[in-house]
């Protein structure tokens, strides 16, 4: 019984050192880019080399490296990341504000593709070269091969701009009160094409996968004991191939999960969709280091999370890892 | 066709406020209508409201928000706006100006001549970057009458008055940003206190910002509500505008292959905005501290070799003309009889020859690089250009594109470039080109003198031309000082560079002034549907 909270603790224990590694890496890949945000806070109109030195003193930038690493690593263990240079609002809120837009796109997405991506490779797998095999994987490859802000494009065409029933760009209509009926009705109605966008992608992933490991359990000797009992095919199919062949399937949604927050730069930039992904872009353009290191760090936190979550899911399904610590 | 429009409409302006908003012009335009309400495409959230920052979103919406003293036709006129009234005295050194009486904060106070002072000497002199080159010249400010405003200069300086707009110039409440950082002041982020035309109403972060008429501001704008809404890929804003669901796309938000595509759609109006004064051109520069283009011969003959017609008719989609020298031929100091260079490879082939720079074993005289952004399309399509033309002179050049950081680093700061492109607008005062062509403005600073050109007959012209108030003797300096820019050949000049907006059809009376739609949009009305 006390396997899970071992198993658990060992899994934050790694992660420690693990964090500490991704905010050295993180901090020196950003330094090392060639650039300074100096630079591009000043803009255009005539400015004194003078003036540009006060900026960088006033922000650090003077600093040697090291100094810099530790006082951000510093504020960072105090729970503060830092004020964006060029939103001059702390980090924690400009992305505390973006989050919600993230994860109803992402949320949805995965929900929608993993539900979908399931069924089709279950459904595929039962008839091996079918002809609703086959239709199922080619949407599934197109899915996953052709580009997302390219499939964007055609959708906005098609859907957006000749047909006009869904709207072009970004969350919500203006003026409308947050929270009431209207309100969500524009979010939902906002949030069609870009799902079906990114979906496609994800389910096309998904279903492949399910495909080929379905294909391995249904030839598992378990499957012909269960036959040779005379269960009927959907509770062979349902209660005995699927769970044993949905443990790879969970790894890979685990490692999406982690990746969920970083947002998805190329569909929200195509649907004006005010989230993490467009936030991250123009952090880098314009070098906001501390806003783009709470980017990194987020990210890497919430791909630790979804380990030690996916290791919890493994030991929900495959009862040996149990007994096997 | 379009220029022409805007010339109508200016002409309109004009008129509307000599004879008051009664005037009828029922055969030219139908009178504005009060009410309605339009959204407007930026590429980016704002990242502040606070009108002294750089960032070109935040100048479109605080333009809304905050006064300035004046505003401005395509033509550089000055209107007014918050000073109904100005005197300049004779010998060029006092200006004044009479404010609006009723012009109040959206709280309630007064905006008199004390909060003009407070912005110009705490906030535009401290925290614009331009703010020392623009209004350095400014000796004192004198506030003792609350409804006027006198500003003392320490020299005669012809550009003054056309810099007193919305971008360069707002007006901020003395009594909230005294004594503060202007930056992490909460003004800055809600915009609660302003006097412009209209007020914020809602921001939906990373999605809109909606602004409406400030009921108590001393200039009534047409429209009831703005809202600026985020999309930061030019197709996707162009969908937009094409579909409905955005009414006017400022010309910072508006790449030429936009305007290809939305070329011929009877419910879209494109214009060039500004007129001649926001016109730029196409400059690539010369690393002139590196053999060997520190040659004026070497130069010279490159400036031969680049095929500035071709260019400019591929890059702008046909909607420009090659340029003659640093000016755009549409700015008043442009004159015809500036001679640039013609293209002729031969010829340039042969002055390689003479300056000591033959075609090697391996085929080519040496090796260039040209910088580029990938990202800039004008750049990027001028560039793929300039080293073919180059190559076909022997010239080995290659591509360096570059991401906007390193970009601006490698060109302003650190001198790392053989060639390297800015846009440079300057028509509306041939003084503005000062920043990039005088000796002292070489420095490791964005926007300045990044070629290392110096040439003090030049230096002494731009002086002269500042000091002189007769616009056609000024005008006669400026092209002397043109043609010594050009035979210098610090630079090659490709193409002239306008920027365009793009509008619905029911959209009237759309900012005309110089600077990318950052202008103040209270005269903007919106037909009936």
């Amino acid at each position: 019984m006390s396997t899970v909270p071992r198993i658990v603790g060992t899994r934050l224990l790694q992660a420690v050192p693990l964090l500490i590694a991704t905010v050295v890496v993180n901090f020196a890949i950003i330094h090392l880019a060639p650039g300074d945000p100096v630079t591009m806070m000043v803009g255009e109109g005539a400015v004194s080399a003078d003036q540009m030195e006060a900026l960088r003193e006033s922000l650090g930038l003077n600093n040697p490296l090291h100094i810099q690493f530790l006082d951000y690593l510093t504020s960072v263990l105090q729970g503060d990341l830092g004020t964006s240079y060029v939103y001059h609002q702390p980090v924690s809120e400009i992305i505390a504000s973006r989050i919600p837009a993230t994860l109803l796109l992402m949320g949805s997405t995965y929900l929608l593709s993993t539900f979908l991506g399931l069924l089709f490779g279950i459904v595929a797998a039962l008839r091996p070269s079918s002809l609703q095999d086959r239709v199922l994987m080619t949407i599934a490859i197109l899915g996953y091969s052709v580009p997302t802000f390219w499939l964007g494009f055609i959708a906005l065409m098609i859907f957006a701009v000749e047909l006009g029933w869904l709207p072009i760009s970004g969350m919500v209509e203006s003026g409308l009160e947050p929270g009431s009926w209207e309100y969500w009705k524009s979010v939902l109605h906002h949030l069609v094409l870009p799902v079906a966008v990114l979906s496609l992608f994800y389910t096309g992933l998904i279903a492949r996968l399910m495909r080929t490991s379905m294909l391995n359990s249904l030839r598992g000797d378990f499957i012909v004991t269960a036959r040779a009992m005379g269960l009927s095919n959907w509770r062979i199919v349902l209660r005995h191939a699927v769970p044993n062949a949905i443990t790879p399937i969970v790894t890979v949604l685990g490692l999406q999960i982690g990746l969920m927050l970083s947002g998805a730069v190329l569909t929200e930039t195509v649907f004006g969709w005010p989230g993490l992904g467009v936030l991250t872009v123009q952090a880098v353009a314009q070098r906001d280091y501390p806003l783009l290191l709470g980017m990194f760090l987020l990210t890497s936190v919430m791909v630790i999370i979804a380990n030690v979550l996916t290791d919890l899911v493994y030991l929900a399904i495959n009862p040996r890892l149990r007994s096997n610590g | 066709m379009q220029v022409i429009s805007t010339r109508v409409r200016a002409a309109l302006l004009a008129t509307t406020i000599v004879f008051g908003p009664t005037a009828v012009f029922a055969q030219q335009a139908a009178a504005p209508v009060k009410g309605g309400q339009i959204k407007v495409a930026i590429f980016a959230e704002p990242t502040t409201l606070m009108p002294l920052s750089q960032d070109i979103n935040v100048q479109i919406i605080a333009a809304q928000l905050y006064p300035s003293l004046l505003k401005f036709d395509g033509k550089i006129t000055p209107k007014p706006y918050l000073a109904k009234a100005w005197r300049v005295s004779d010998d060029g050194l006092t200006y004044e100006f009479d404010l609006v009486e009723t012009a109040k904060w959206s709280d309630g106070k007064a905006i008199t001549s004390a909060d003009v002072r407070f912005s110009f000497e705490e906030m535009i002199l401290k925290y614009q970057p331009a703010g020392k080159s623009n209004f350095g010249v400014i000796e004192s400010i004198d506030d003792s009458k609350p409804g006027t405003v006198v500003f003392k200069l320490k020299r005669s300086y012809a550009p003054f008055l056309s810099l007193l707009n919305s971008l360069y110039a707002p007006i901020v409440p003395k009594h909230v940003y005294e004594g503060t950082d202007p930056m992490k002041n909460e003004n800055s982020l809600t915009a609660a206190v302003t006097g412009g035309p209209f007020k914020v109403k809602e921001w939906v972060k990373g999605d809109h910002l909606t602004v409406v008429r400030n009921p108590d501001a001393f200039d009534t704008p047409n429209l009831d509500e703005m809202t600026f809404r985020f999309i930061s890929d030019a197709s996707a804003r162009m969908l937009a505008l094409k579909t409905g669901a955005i009414d006017y796309l400022p010309p910072s938000a508006m790449p030429y292959s936009s305007l290809a595509m939305l070329e011929g759609d009877e419910n879209i109006k494109l214009q060039p905005i500004g007129d001649e004064a926001a016109a730029k051109v196409l400059t690539i520069g010369f690393n002139l501290r590196r053999a060997p283009f520190d040659n004026v011969k070497v130069r010279q003959a490159i400036s031969h070799a680049i095929n500035n017609e071709f260019i400019a008719e591929a890059v702008s989609f046909k909607h420009e003309k090659a340029a003659v020298g640093p000016l755009n031929s549409k700015s008043w100091a442009w004159d015809a009889s500036l001679k640039g260079y013609n293209f002729d490879p031969e010829l340039a082939k042969k002055m390689l020859d003479e300056a000591g720079l033959p075609v090697k074993a391996d085929g080519f005289r040496f090796a260039m690089t040209v910088n580029t952004r990938p990202s800039v399309a004008v750049f990027h399509k001028a560039n793929e250009i300039v080293v073919q033309n180059l190559r076909a002179i022997g010239i080995n050049a290659s591509l360096r594109p570059l991401e906007s950081a390193p970009y601006t680093a490698s060109t302003y700061i650190e001198s790392d470039f053989d060639v390297s492109s800015v846009a440079w607008i300057s028509a509306f005062d041939a003084n503005n080109l000062a920043p990039l062509y005088a000796c002292e403005n070489i420095r490791p600073a964005p926007y300045s003198n990044f070629m290392g050109y110096c040439n003090k007959q030049v230096d002494e012209l731009f002086a002269k031309g500042a000091a002189e108030s007769d616009q056609a003797k000024r005008k006669a300096v400026y092209v002397e000082m043109q043609q010594r820019i050009i035979d210098d050949a610090p630079a090659i000049w490709p193409m002239n560079w306008s920027d365009w907006s793009a509008s619905r059809t029911r959209v009237q009376g759309l900012p005309a002034g110089p600077w990318d739609g950052r202008d103040p949009m209270d005269d903007l009305w919106v037909e009936a549907k």
